[in-house]
């Protein structure tokens, strides 16, 4: 008799635990949609107003401030390449979860090879979600007698034109000259932006660069891709090669993993380390709608940009990924990027 | 052909357009005005709004404000001088004094019909050069623009007053300023003492303001005076603003060649409107019959850089219309709300959408004479400031300026650092050290190293072979060696 | 004068060693044009400074030393002002803090009324509505509100 009771009791607490368990995060869901409600949300982006980064943001925030039922301000915060604000997101905090961020492209590599003004640690922020990754190309100018990296490989000393060695396309660049074998390339860095890169490549004055097979793609392009720095082929270039496709020796393969891998996390959504699990998961939910929202999509496509997003557990999960390489690998990162080729 | 540019012209004259127009010239001319915030900034806040906004008009209201974002910045820098924006720096040189003098009204006239003429001429070139830009873009490559640098460098020991060997130190010390920060090229962080903000150097409003501007509050704060000395006459507003139109009349041959150099650096993208009014300044200093009265209110120093910085509006515009290639950072913004609008520019775009782009032709003509217009009207008005005590003055326009300072990047560091860096400019100033050399050298410093970097592992020791290199050395020498040799000569005769 | 120069000169000095001292740890592409710009500058620095202090003292320097004083002491007040501003819009924020230091400054200047009221009237509305609501700029709100978020 007792041990039917105590059974029945235990179902009970069982099953009392299993409902309110249920209905708390239920209630913690709604306490997160009520918590945005009518509030301000800030999102940063860390680049100067007008720029892809700032349009994209631009885009998506009415849309965003549509689901959340609240008013999205978009903040621009530009300096460093994007690690100025990332590292005062990470400096103070906000856990309020009312500020949100758009993370540059390859952060977590940056990270990951120390550059010089990191301060924060990526895995600790909170990734919502990632909105899309820059298709990466070997790009030679559209007038130039390259048609496959073959040519790159007879020059005596082909050059590379990129702009930061810690840009988002810089350890790229790097690593299609390590990829391709080209051991005397020189690297031409210092030019101020994207725009400048694809006229050095038009001139002639630089033989390749790597960036987004956007440039390639849009009207009276200036430049032709060769090689695609991914994993997969792009529809848009069916008979492009990929760098995984080439040959490479294993030490130059993982770290080429690396690169991959440290792109992944693209463009995304964070917020600042410290916010609650609840609202994040809401958050993460909300973006969801957002990105597959018919007059965003419409947007994004009017603007010639991109919309591929990965889920935000699985951009966190390729960022703590990237930034967990062995000492050892880090080192090897270091010493190509900054010495190799200078 | 002709069918587009009377399509694309008359588009100006419907109704929404016109109002879009005056609100925007308004808007561009008070951002203009306000140290910190310039047309570019105009066109970023405004960008968001012109989604789903007919092409045409959201065109023509960014295209507006920016253009005559200058203009407005020219008063300012003239009454008070603040510069309203970093292209207005090198107007406060010669036009702070002549206000002091009780000239404001001829300063005012001078810099405003200087503009609006720049601007007018400058468009018109944008017009007839579009056939040829994709050559002379082509033929600017890194070594070109590198000597284009070098030659504004040349200036430095030219646009200061005093001893050139204080000028040269002067210009040592921006250019020392400008290497604060990251290094594109090598990764390292210099100077930046572990800080973040520092990372990406000093930025060029802090920079100005600090140089400029604040001193001569902390000027003001100190003496208590007005502006203008009491016991100067202050000319009758509209006629000494009348003089001072036709004074670009008199220079008129000064103001056609600054526009030219406003619209050739213009042009070439990557090195920046800011260059060119100080080339358009040294320029006409060494030219000038009395160099020596540069910056104690020579009106050619106000006619040159004033010229120079609506000129390189129409130029950035060539190779952004024309390639799609953004020929200054307000142009990238421009470019930017062109993608949002589903266009895109270049050769196509050209062909398909001939008549905008003569549109936004009508509009910076229009607009650079509207905004010119407004700001002579208000002028007298405006003039009254200067005759405000400085005790009254100087604590308001101090919040401006810091306001300015921050809202550049959202940023009270930029204040701090502003307000540090203007001790340096005070002492400058007091010690008759030439800021103008500091402020050259620091808005070059960074292009030259950059350039001369690239250059010099793009081509090899020998990069400045090139042909239009040489003839930009040439130039530089003949304009340095000019007055010297001229005056070598002048004395063995007598 | 001259002696003022000569203090100058010399911080100048200091300022470009701590400078060579610095760019020796860079790498070497990095640190050419620093050091470049460090040694020409420090050249002239010298000869500037074997110059002033060749040159005569200025004659005036003993005449107006009363007038000296006097601006010494304004230059030290306005200083202290300066610091002021900075501090109060540190402690409390731009829309707060600017309006509240013009309103100091006036005050302790004996501005009449009207001013006192009127002007940091202006600058609030200008901060506050035209930059904080109008144009979206987020107005830092000051040590003293951060504490209460």
């Amino acid at each position: 008799m007792k041990i039917k009771q105590s059974w029945k009791s235990c179902l009970l607490i069982a099953l009392g635990a299993i409902f309110f368990l249920g209905a708390s995060s239920a209630s913690a869901a709604q306490d997160a949609a009520a918590f945005y409600r009518g509030k301000t949300v800030r999102l940063v982006v860390p680049f100067t107003p007008g720029g892809g980064t700032d349009l994209h943001a631009r885009l998506l925030a009415p849309v965003l401030a549509k689901y959340l039922k609240s008013t999205v301000v978009v903040i621009n915060k530009p300096g460093g390449g994007g690690l100025v604000a990332m590292n005062d997101l990470y400096d103070a905090p906000r856990t309020d979860g009312l500020t949100l961020a758009v993370s540059p492209e390859g952060l977590p590599f940056a990270q990951a090879i120390k550059a010089s003004g990191v301060r924060f640690d990526a895995r600790k922020f909170g990734w919502i979600i990632s909105l899309y990754k820059d298709y990466r190309c070997v790009l030679v100018g559209v007038d130039s007698p390259y048609k496959s990296v073959e040519d790159l490989r007879k020059l005596k000393q082909p050059k590379a034109a990129i702009t930061a060695v810690t840009s988002p396309a810089g350890p790229t660049t790097i690593f299609a000259i390590e990829a391709l074998g080209l051991n005397n390339a020189k690297i031409v860095a210092g030019y101020p932006g994207s725009t400048e890169l694809l006229l050095a490549v038009k001139r002639q004055e630089a033989d390749f660069t790597v960036m987004t097979k956007s440039h390639a793609l849009r009207k009276d392009a200036l430049v032709r891709p060769l090689l695609a720095m991914e994993e997969k082929r792009t529809p848009d270039y069916p008979n492009m090669p990929t760098v995984t496709e080439l040959g490479m020796n294993p030490e130059t393969k993982k770290m080429m993993e690396i690169i991959l891998m440290g792109q992944t996390s693209g463009r995304a959504i964070v917020t600042p380390p410290g916010v609650a699990k609840e609202k994040i998961a809401f958050l993460r939910k909300v973006l969801e709608s957002v990105v597959n929202d018919q007059d965003y999509l419409k947007k994004v496509e009017k603007a010639g940009f991109f919309s591929e997003p990965l889920s935000g557990e699985k951009t966190a999960a390729s960022v703590e990924k990237a930034v967990n390489i062995t000492p050892a690998e880090g080192k090897r990162l270091q010493q190509i990027l900054f010495e190799k080729y200078f | 052909m002709t069918d587009s540019i009377i399509q694309g012209l008359s588009v100006l004259f419907q109704p929404a357009i016109m109002v879009g127009m005056f609100f925007a010239i308004l808007g561009g001319l008070i951002f203009g005005l306000l140290p910190g915030l310039s047309g570019l900034t105009f066109m970023a806040i405004f960008i968001p709004f012109t989604w789903g906004m007919d092409p045409f008009l959201a065109m023509t209201i960014l295209v507006a404000a920016y253009a005559v974002s200058c203009t407005g910045g020219s008063v300012t820098a003239v009454l008070v001088n603040v510069p309203g924006t970093p292209a207005n720096a090198a107007t406060v040189l010669d036009g702070f004094p002549l206000t002091q003098q009780g000239h404001a009204g001829r300063a005012l006239g001078a810099a405003l019909f200087a503009s609006a003429s720049g601007g007018v001429l400058g468009t018109l070139v944008l017009a007839l050069l579009i056939p040829a830009v994709t050559p002379i873009v082509m033929a600017f490559g890194s070594p070109e623009s590198f000597f284009l640098i070098f030659m504004g460098l040349s200036f430095i020991a030219v646009v200061g007053q005093e001893s050139k060997l204080k000028g040269s130190i002067s210009g040592l010390l921006g250019l020392l300023v400008a290497f604060i920060g990251y290094h594109d090229g090598t990764g390292v962080a210099r100077f930046t003492f572990g800080t973040s903000f520092l990372l990406d150097g000093v930025k060029i409003v802090p920079c100005a303001l600090a140089v400029f501007a604040v001193p001569e509050m902390i000027n003001l704060l100190i003496t208590g005076r007005t502006i203008v000395e009491e016991r100067t006459v202050v000319q009758a507003p509209f006629a000494d603003i009348w003089e001072g139109m036709k004074d670009v009349y008199r220079h008129w041959w000064l103001h056609l060649r600054a526009t030219a150099l406003g619209v050739f650096v213009g042009i070439v993208p990557g090195v920046g409107g800011d260059v060119a009014v100080w080339v358009a300044y040294g320029h006409a200093k060494t030219t000038a019959k009395h160099p020596e009265t540069f910056g104690f209110g020579n009106i050619e120093g106000v006619i040159a850089p004033e010229s120079a910085n609506n000129g390189k509006e129409g130029g950035a515009m060539l190779p952004t219309l024309a390639l799609g290639i953004p020929g200054s950072a307000g142009m990238a913004v421009l470019l930017g709300a062109f993608l949002i609008q589903g266009l895109q520019p270049g050769p196509t775009f050209l062909v398909e959408h001939m008549d905008m782009a003569w549109t936004i032709i009508g509009v910076l003509v229009v607009a650079n004479i509207v905004g010119a217009a407004i700001c002579l009207v208000i002028a007298p008005q405006l003039i009254k400031v200067t005759r405000m005590r400085g005790q009254l003055l100087a604590p308001f326009l101090l919040c401006i300026i810091a306001l300015g300072a921050y809202s550049y990047r959202n940023s009270l560091d930029d204040v701090f650092l502003m307000l540090v860096l203007s001790f340096l400019g005070w002492t400058m100033r007091q010690l008759g050290y030439s800021r103008p050399g500091f402020f050259l050298g620091y808005v070059l410093g960074g292009l030259a190293e950059r350039y001369f970097g690239i250059s010099a592992l793009a081509h090899g020791w020998k990069f400045f072979l090139t042909p239009i290199s040489l003839v930009i050395i040439a130039i530089t020498i003949f304009s340095i060696s000019f007055q010297p040799i001229a005056d070598y000569l002048k004395r063995r005769k007598a | 004068m001259r002696k003022k120069n000569i203090y100058f000169l010399l911080l100048l000095l200091v300022v470009l060693i701590t400078g060579l001292v610095l760019s020796l740890d860079f790498r070497p592409r990095a640190r050419l044009f620093p050091m470049i710009v460090i040694l020409s500058c420090g050249v002239l620095v010298l000869i500037e400074l074997l110059r002033t202090w060749r040159s005569a003292p200025h004659p005036e320097g003993e005449e107006n030393a009363e007038a000296e004083q006097e601006k010494r002491r304004r230059f030290f007040i306005t200083t202290g002002w300066l610091v002021g501003f900075a501090l109060t819009i540190w402690f409390f924020g731009l829309a707060a803090g600017m309006p509240l230091f013009i309103l100091a400054y006036l005050k302790t200047h004996g501005e009449s009324w009207l001013w006192t009221i009127v002007l940091p009237v202006a600058m609030f509305v200008l901060v506050y509505f035209g930059f904080g609501i109008l144009l979206e700029t987020p107005l830092y709100e000051g040590w003293l509100f951060l504490q209460y978020q």
